[in-house]
């Protein structure tokens, strides 16, 4: 159905032809999950997507599944986009307990108690997590919103499977800490 | 362990975790049990996007891939909003056709009773109910007014008919200017062979004329114009118009007084409220006060007549 399109001035992608269009379906929640744990409001999250896809869908012609996943392809081009989206703002906005990206997960828990007590505990989460290192929030995210693993988070960032392990290890452990810090 | 050990069995553990599988807290070590329950935690996390977010994208989709089989993401509400508005709109825009529709036939059917052909079939019908009563008469004087639409053959015609009761049946019938003209085809041809096909149609032509500004006006004026005398300028000059000032066919209708034929002269009129059936183009004579509006159409099919007839005085009795 789909047809492959070559930019002119660049050689054709060796790839067979793909169904760009069933891959970025599948893999939209998930891109869309790792880009909200980035960013603090769902409109920055949706405004993001849009870009993500679209330079997915631009550059699709440049995707070679020899060279790797189509995941980390696409993961590697909303981290490209979130990297700007930071130089753009200069900060990095905290979760707030009023924030409405948190009403979304919370509002299937049954209880109105349960979902207060829920989304204290993941905005504390979140907060936790952005008061790690840059590289530390990025596998972190990439890890349980993009649900990737090791060695496609290693494509990603450019690291090996091993040494993805073991800074995720470490991630995790200075999260417990900072959640106990911020509880104490 | 070391170190990276303990990475290795962590990430072997998330692995699973994030697959689906249970994680067994009992059987983990006391070393990876703090990460793997913030693992577990974050794992729960769940942005969704909006619907609209994801109506967008598919959107957006299809605006590069074309129509998609199906979505990834299930269907949610919006689309049967977006359903229903659609068949809300088709219902109005169907509405609306039926309505222009509707209206576009009525302005048609309308249109279709102001032209003159729907007006012209009451007006025979007129000329119909009137004939039992005046057809005789009118068809006399019908058969001295036809000549004059051509007049080579209207002396022969005229003469022989003329000395009938034209006069009478004129000056009792003022709207008789559409009925003249139906009894003057059926009629002509007992008078003459050459008179009835030149009269009948140019008759015809006049009566139709007449008959819309006789409908509309309905007065006297119309039968001024019909006070045609023949060539010779006879007795019956419509309301006392003759010539002589004697009105030999209605003399207690003379005034007396000098009378244009009941028609006022408009300025600039060649048919001096003379538009009448002889002219065939007396329809257009305007029907309030004698006056006709036609200009070019009086005179030319009927000089001769219409000026004589407008300005006739007579004195009357």
């Amino acid at each position: 159905m789909l047809t492959q399109e070559t930019t002119p001035g660049k050689t054709a992608a060796p790839s067979p032809e793909l169904d760009f269009a069933d891959l970025f379906r599948s893999y939209y929640r998930r891109v869309y999950n790792y880009l909200s744990y980035r960013v603090a409001t769902k409109e920055d999250a949706e405004d993001l997507i849009s870009v993500v896809f679209e330079k997915a869908y631009v550059h699709r012609d440049q995707y070679d599944s020899a060279k790797g996943a189509f995941s980390t392809w696409l993961f590697r081009i909303a981290r490209n986009t979130l990297a700007n989206y930071y130089r753009s703002r200069q900060r990095r906005s905290t979760w707030e307990a009023d924030s409405e990206v948190t009403d979304d997960f919370v509002a299937a828990e049954p209880q109105l108690e349960t979902q207060i007590i829920r989304q204290e505990t993941i905005i504390k989460l979140l907060n936790g997590v952005k008061q790690l290192n840059e590289r530390d929030q990025e596998i972190i995210s990439l890890k349980f919103a993009g649900r990737l693993s090791n060695d496609e988070i290693g494509q990603v960032m450019d690291m090996t499977a091993n040494n993805v392990g073991v800074v995720l290890f470490r991630a995790l452990r200075r999260l417990q800490k900072q959640l106990q810090e911020n509880a104490s | 362990m070391n170190e990276q050990e303990w990475a290795q069995l962590l990430s072997e553990q998330l692995d699973e975790m994030l697959e689906g599988e249970a994680v067994d807290f009992s059987t983990v070590v006391d070393e990876l049990q703090g990460p793997l329950q913030l693992s577990q935690q974050l794992a729960t996390v769940d942005f969704p996007p909006s619907p609209a977010a994801e109506a967008a994208f598919e959107s957006q989709l299809a605006n590069w891939f074309g129509p998609s089989v199906g979505p990834a993401f299930p269907t949610t509400g919006l689309t049967k909003t977006g359903f229903v508005n659609y068949a809300i709109i088709g219902l109005i825009g169907v509405g609306l056709g039926g309505l222009l529709l509707l209206g576009s036939l009525l302005w048609s059917g309308s249109g279709e009773e102001v032209t003159p052909a729907a007006t012209l079939l009451p007006t025979k019908q007129e000329t119909m109910s009137e004939s039992p009563t005046l057809g005789r008469p009118i068809n006399d004087n019908t058969a001295t007014v036809t000549p004059m639409a051509s007049p080579t053959t209207a002396e022969t015609v005229a003469a022989p008919q003329a000395t009938t009761s034209l006069g009478d049946t004129i000056q009792l019938e003022p709207t008789s200017t559409v009925s003249d003209t139906l009894p003057t085809a059926t009629l002509t041809p007992p008078a003459d062979p050459l008179a009835p096909a030149t009269s009948g149609s140019d008759e015809q032509t006049g009566d139709e004329t007449n008959a819309d500004q006789d409908v509309s006006s309905g007065d006297e004026t119309g039968d001024s114009s019909e006070t045609d005398s023949g060539p010779t300028g006879d007795h019956d000059r419509g309301h006392g118009n003759d010539a002589d000032g004697i009105d030999d066919d209605n003399p207690g209708n003379s005034t007396g007084l000098p009378d244009n034929g009941g028609g006022n002269p408009s300025p600039g009129d060649f048919s001096q409220g003379n538009g009448g059936g002889s002219s065939g183009n007396g329809g257009q004579s305007g029907g309030s006060g004698g006056q006709s509006n036609d200009t070019g159409n009086g005179k030319s099919d009927n000089n001769g007549n219409g000026k004589g007839n407008g300005k006739s005085k007579g004195k009357g009795k």
